[in-house]
């Protein structure tokens, strides 16, 4: 346990060097993705009538910017890492040490959660300035709670999927680029369901990020889910578990498989 | 080395690096699919499409489509020029690139022409069956339009592109210096707000970027507002022949600076 630890300490200590002191990569990245945020974000006044309060908007679209944020954490930081080990040969060493994957994406967590947290109140002071503050309130602490846990089981179980298809295909950047982007439009990560288009809302119902999704939108904005609360955590609980045990078979059968075969070569983007 | 040598090798240079990697082929057709559904959506989380068409008598996935068209088609045209430079540092190019004879404007402005090739490619598959869909066979010829009007919009954008390049190479961690320059050009030109409902200042800010202009005029044809065309035109073009000199310079300077403290790998 000791040793996992220290291992683990290892990764993060290493991780946060190199973004937090060494390079100033960090705030540049937050800057970048704060700027792209604002070109997606400012059209939404186009689509606004003249009645809405302009923070009921802003939050709106923050909490769509905290999922789509997590989402990305998911693609960049967990399974697109395997990428950037296989591209820098460092996969190799992680196999031969035995020590497994476990410690380095322990090691991790605390730096996505940092970043996200980070991030998300840049992007707060970001939607202020031009939007309008974003009046966020916990309206429900127990569906917060659990919609968080569940969301981060189903990301974890994405997480494990996309990697799996690093291992056995070396999917590019522009693969994970699109799902990261796709995935959080198509689940319902963005926007309230009540809202969406009738097929939009039975194709998001169809994944289990849906449902924490709404949790965490009705923790947060008080937006009623399609689906009553109860239901939504039974569904969105067993659909999570489900898939995040999909995504540990998955990934052991293309770990096996890469184990046998070798890694795919990957150079570019 | 003749602009047409220079020509010739970069087209093959990037055909043969998209046939072989299919998935950059694919990429350029769903981006601005993407990138439409994704903005989209965001509409819905502060209103609905039916607000938009009642502000602006347009489907707003017509308006989408277009900017999301114009967005791709001019990132495509502008990265080879700002990415070129690292790529060729990192793959340990450039010193050949440096000690060559040829004439550095030339070659760069070369650079983006494959690009604009596929971005009429990109504009078949995105803008042309919306515009069908709407439209009818008067959507075939306002989308031959607008491809028209966006591969202008991307030559007009080669100085200021090379020149933002020489300047931006000039200072450490390069590349992180791009990514938020990309962004601050897009917003400025008004690619998905458009720039005559910015406030003035950034309205003026985005006046220095030639590409702007041509980005009003789809905007206007599109809405159906007035606008004087042939003097937007007019001003993108002079625009267009100013930065030529700035961007000479830029990439000299830059150069010089590589030459004097040695081409890192990195």
């Amino acid at each position: 346990m000791l040793r996992f630890l220290r291992r683990s300490y290892a990764v993060f200590k290493a991780y946060f060097i190199s973004d937090f002191i060494r390079s100033h990569g960090f705030i540049y990245g937050l800057i970048s993705m704060g700027l792209w945020i604002i070109m997606f974000t400012i059209p939404v006044t186009l689509f606004t009538p003249g009645g809405v309060s302009r923070d009921e908007v802003a939050s709106r679209i923050y909490v769509g910017i905290m999922l789509f944020y997590y989402f990305s954490a998911a693609s960049w930081d967990w399974a697109a890492e395997l990428r950037w080990m296989i591209m820098n040969g460092r996969l190799e060493y992680y196999i031969t040490s035995g020590a497994g994957f476990a410690p380095h994406y322990f090691g991790i967590l605390p730096f996505t959660l940092m970043w996200l947290c980070i991030a998300l109140v840049f992007n707060y002071a970001l939607l202020s300035i031009v939007w309008a503050p974003p009046a966020i309130t916990i309206v429900n602490s127990y569906a917060f709670a659990v919609g968080f846990i569940l969301y981060t089981v189903s990301l974890i179980g994405y997480a494990l999927l996309l990697g799996s298809s690093m291992l056995s295909t070396g999917s590019t950047g522009y693969f994970v680029e699109f799902l990261s982007f796709i995935l959080p439009v198509a689940t319902g990560g963005l926007f309230p369901l009540k809202q969406s288009p009738e097929i939009l809302k039975t194709i998001a119902l169809l994944t289990p990020f849906s449902y924490p999704a709404e949790l965490l939108r009705y923790s947060l904005l008080g937006i009623e889910p399609v689906v009553s609360i109860e239901k939504t955590i039974l569904i969105g609980g067993v659909y999570g578990a489900l898939f995040l045990i999909l995504g540990v078979i998955v990934f052991r059968i293309q770990l096996r498989k890469a184990l046998r075969n070798g890694f795919p070569t990957v150079s570019l983007w | 080395m003749s602009f047409i040598d220079i020509l010739r090798a970069e087209f093959r240079l990037e055909y043969n690096d998209m046939f072989r990697r299919k998935s950059v082929l694919l990429m350029l057709i769903l981006y601005p699919y993407l990138f439409t559904l994704f903005t989209l959506f965001i509409g819905y989380a502060g209103g609905s499409p039916g607000v938009f068409i009642e502000k602006f008598g347009l489907n707003p996935i017509v308006y989408l489509i277009t900017s999301s068209y114009i967005l791709m088609s001019i990132l495509a045209s502008i990265d080879v020029l700002l990415w070129r430079p690292l790529y060729d540092s990192e793959n340990g190019t450039l010193i050949y690139i440096i000690s060559s004879p040829v004439n550095r404007l030339k070659y760069y402005i070369a650079l983006p022409f494959p690009r604009y090739t596929e971005l009429i490619l990109m504009g078949a598959t995105s803008i042309l069956p919306v515009y069908m869909y709407y439209y009818g066979l008067e959507g075939v010829l306002l989308s031959l339009l607008m491809i028209t009007l966006i591969t202008a919009g991307c030559v007009v954008m080669v100085p200021f592109a090379i020149f933002i390049a020489g300047v931006c190479h000039r200072v450490g961690e390069s590349w992180r210096i791009i990514n938020i320059v990309r962004p601050i050009v897009m917003i400025l030109m008004g690619v998905y707000y458009p720039r005559f409902y910015i406030p003035l200042i950034g309205y003026v800010i985005g006046s220095l970027i030639p590409s702007s202009f041509i980005v009003e005029i789809i905007q206007r044809t599109l809405l159906r507002l007035e606008s004087n065309t042939y003097l937007l035109l007019a001003v993108a073009f002079t625009l267009f022949f100013l930065y030529l000199p700035a961007s000479a310079w830029s990439i000299k300077a830059w150069e010089a600076k590589k030459v004097k403290e040695g081409v890192k790998i990195s």
